[in-house]
């Protein structure tokens, strides 16, 4: 009597035909295979439309717009008589200036030295801090609003304010900050601690002429991100900043900023407004781009580094 | 004794025993971190507190109204908006999965290594945008162009519990679910990308010696040991979309109505919030605020889930 794998290696007929079926299996797999491969990469080709559609269509309808006006004057409204009386977003620029001036004066201090001590500590604080800060980076902006309206604008009673504004957006940055710089911190490698810690340096030393210092361009790359959201967030500002048509800067007067700008003029009936979102949205890109390269740029040199 | 001591000052003095070690001697250093912490501990606090205090009267007043009501002024209900919240996220969140996994595996798989680092780039540039942004190009660009050709389409294809493309008027909960879609698209596929890009090498290249095509072993090897984390990509994605306003508020139309009809215009809470504001009374402003923390709870919870499921999967891939 014969096993199996004899009569299959001497029964040419029998061998033939299991080849058969192995290779009908196979196609059937190669088919469905390559089916759902063009569907994964028509996917890839979807999710990538909506950019190049959103850049092109901001870009193309946006140039036009921008003329030395555009940043120099204050807005308009146009009228029946000048339907295309539209100036420029001088106050915008200005309030969004402003705002991230002051909110980065609030966060990033506060989200920098937050960040150092869950980095270096690993104690119930720590993981306290870290729960915080995962939990307000994950919390609808708008909340931010609410809270620095209720905060600042009620309690403590300065009313629609550049203060108001940056301090919701300074509520919105600290989490990203303090995230960031923690993780910043503790790529820096132990034995370069002991080495500092070993020569007799005080712990304070160390932190501030090794570690920060080495941690540096993580720690401005979650700056430069954080700044960026605040620039482009509309929510938080909505009903803290008061949107002034004038070029207000101290904390305490109303201002405006380019989200706010953006919102307004695109629900307005007038035509020439709505063409000027297109700007406004396109500097509005540009500097988040901007932002965007410069903090990959920094990350790519700190890898090449290490 | 003799001349010869030195004197030790007294920060670096330590007996055997000694809990501390000399290096965790207190300056001027420690305590400008505590300061920062202990602000940063009490602002976040601050912020839930305030939230939930001014909401108070109304909790106390019509705690039910306000989750159950459909009128607004007077009791104030937040169904509309509750259910407006639920049903733009959750279409979004659909399209976003269906897209955003095909997206992941493509640019982890399928495509060339040098085209991989670009469109993986372009994904990304796609999340710094700013929402205000995509909510005019919703508003501006997509819906005129959802008016002429996507209602239609819809229509002529018998969907009429959608509503009608001839009454329709552009701002929509479809239009709004669309442009979140488009907005959670890159988190959905950076943290998808990132959860199957981990899948172990050898799990792989064991399944391929065995004779798997490229779909069986992306089907029966890499999504269900990433499983887990997908589904915290999800949820993250789901969290970013409840919360998102100004576009929304765009292209919403921000109607108090429990809308099913997916072709009109309806609201969710974050849009509502930004919208009513602007002429909100002191009553108004409360229950705005108790739409906020009807909003806080739902973004948290979910978000809570999704960083659960991450964890999760970080776990099963130190096991694999």
């Amino acid at each position: 009597m014969t096993d199996l794998f004899t009569t299959i290696t001497t029964n040419d007929a029998l061998r033939a035909e299991i080849q058969a079926i192995s290779q009908r299996g196979r196609n059937a797999r190669l088919i469905r295979s390559r089916i759902v491969i063009t569907l994964c990469v028509i996917a890839l080709a979807i999710a990538v439309i909506p950019l190049a559609a959103l850049s092109w269509e901001i870009i193309v309808k946006g140039l036009p717009v921008i003329k030395a006006s555009f940043f120099t004057q204050l807005p308009l409204t146009p009228n029946l008589v000048n339907p295309n009386m539209t100036g420029g977003v001088s106050n915008a620029i200005v309030g969004s200036l402003v705002l991230v001036l002051y909110s980065s004066i609030l966060s990033v201090p506060v989200g920098v030295l937050t960040g150092i001590y869950t980095a270096e500590n690993e104690n119930r604080t720590a993981s306290l801090i870290r729960l915080m800060a995962q939990t307000m980076a994950g919390a609808p902006s708008i909340l931010m609003g609410l809270f620095a309206f209720a905060l600042i604008c009620q309690q403590l009673g300065f009313g629609y304010s550049a203060l108001a504004g940056s301090f919701a957006l300074a509520v919105l940055m600290v989490p990203v900050i303090v995230v960031a710089t923690e993780i910043a911190v503790r790529n820096v490698p132990q034995t370069l601690r002991e080495a500092g810690l070993a020569l007799g340096a005080k712990p304070h030393k160390v932190s501030m002429k090794i570690v920060l210092p080495t941690a540096l361009s993580g720690i401005v790359t979650g700056c430069i991100l954080a700044i960026s959201r605040a620039v482009g967030e509309a929510a938080p500002v909505l009903f803290t900043i008061g949107g002034a048509t004038l070029l207000n800067w101290k904390p305490t007067d109303p201002v405006s900023a380019l989200p706010i700008s953006i919102y307004i003029d695109a629900k307005s009936q007038w035509p020439s407004l709505r063409a000027m979102v297109f700007g406004i949205a396109l500097v509005l890109l540009f500097v988040v781009f901007i932002a965007s390269f410069t903090a990959r740029f920094l990350v790519g040199r700190q890898q090449r580094k290490s | 004794m003799t001349t010869n001591t030195v004197q030790v000052p007294r920060s670096r003095r330590f007996a055997v025993g000694d809990s501390k070690p000399p290096t965790a001697e207190r300056s001027w250093y420690t305590y400008v971190l505590a300061a920062a912490w202990i602000l940063f501990l009490g602002v976040s606090g601050l912020f839930f507190w305030s939230i939930v205090s001014k909401s108070l009267p109304v909790w106390q007043k019509q705690a039910g109204t306000i989750i159950t009501g459909t009128g607004w002024g007077g009791p104030y209900g937040g169904l509309p908006m509750i259910i407006g919240t639920l049903q733009t996220s959750l279409i979004a969140l659909v399209i976003a999965v269906v897209v955003g996994l095909g997206t992941a595996i493509s640019i982890v798989f399928l495509i060339p290594a040098r085209l991989r680092l670009i469109t993986a780039t372009i994904v990304e540039l796609l999340a710094a945008i700013p929402s205000i942004v995509y909510g005019v190009w919703g508003l501006l660009v997509l819906s005129p162009w959802m008016l002429a050709h996507f209602y239609p389409f819809l229509d002529s294809l018998g969907l009429t519990f959608l509503g009608s493309s001839n009454i329709a008027t552009g701002p929509s909960i479809l239009l709004a679910s669309i442009v979140l879609a488009v907005m959670i698209l890159p988190i959905f596929v950076s943290i998808t990308r990132e959860v199957i890009s981990a899948v172990p090498q050898d799990l792989i290249e064991a399944s391929l010696s065995l004779g798997a095509t490229r779909w069986q072993v992306i089907s029966k090897t890499v999504l269900p040991t990433a499983r887990i984390g997908i589904m915290g990509a999800a949820f993250l994605a789901l969290a970013r979309a409840t919360g998102e306003t100004v576009a929304v508020a765009l292209t919403i139309g921000t109607i108090s109505k429990v809308q099913w009809h997916f072709f009109y215009p309806g609201t969710t809470i974050a849009s509502w919030i930004a919208t009513a504001f602007g002429e909100a009374n002191s009553n108004d402003i409360q229950a705005l605020m108790a739409l906020g923390v009807i909003l806080m709870v739902i973004s948290l919870g979910v978000s809570l889930i999704s960083r659960w499921f991450i964890a999760r999967q970080r776990k099963i891939l130190a096991k694999v």
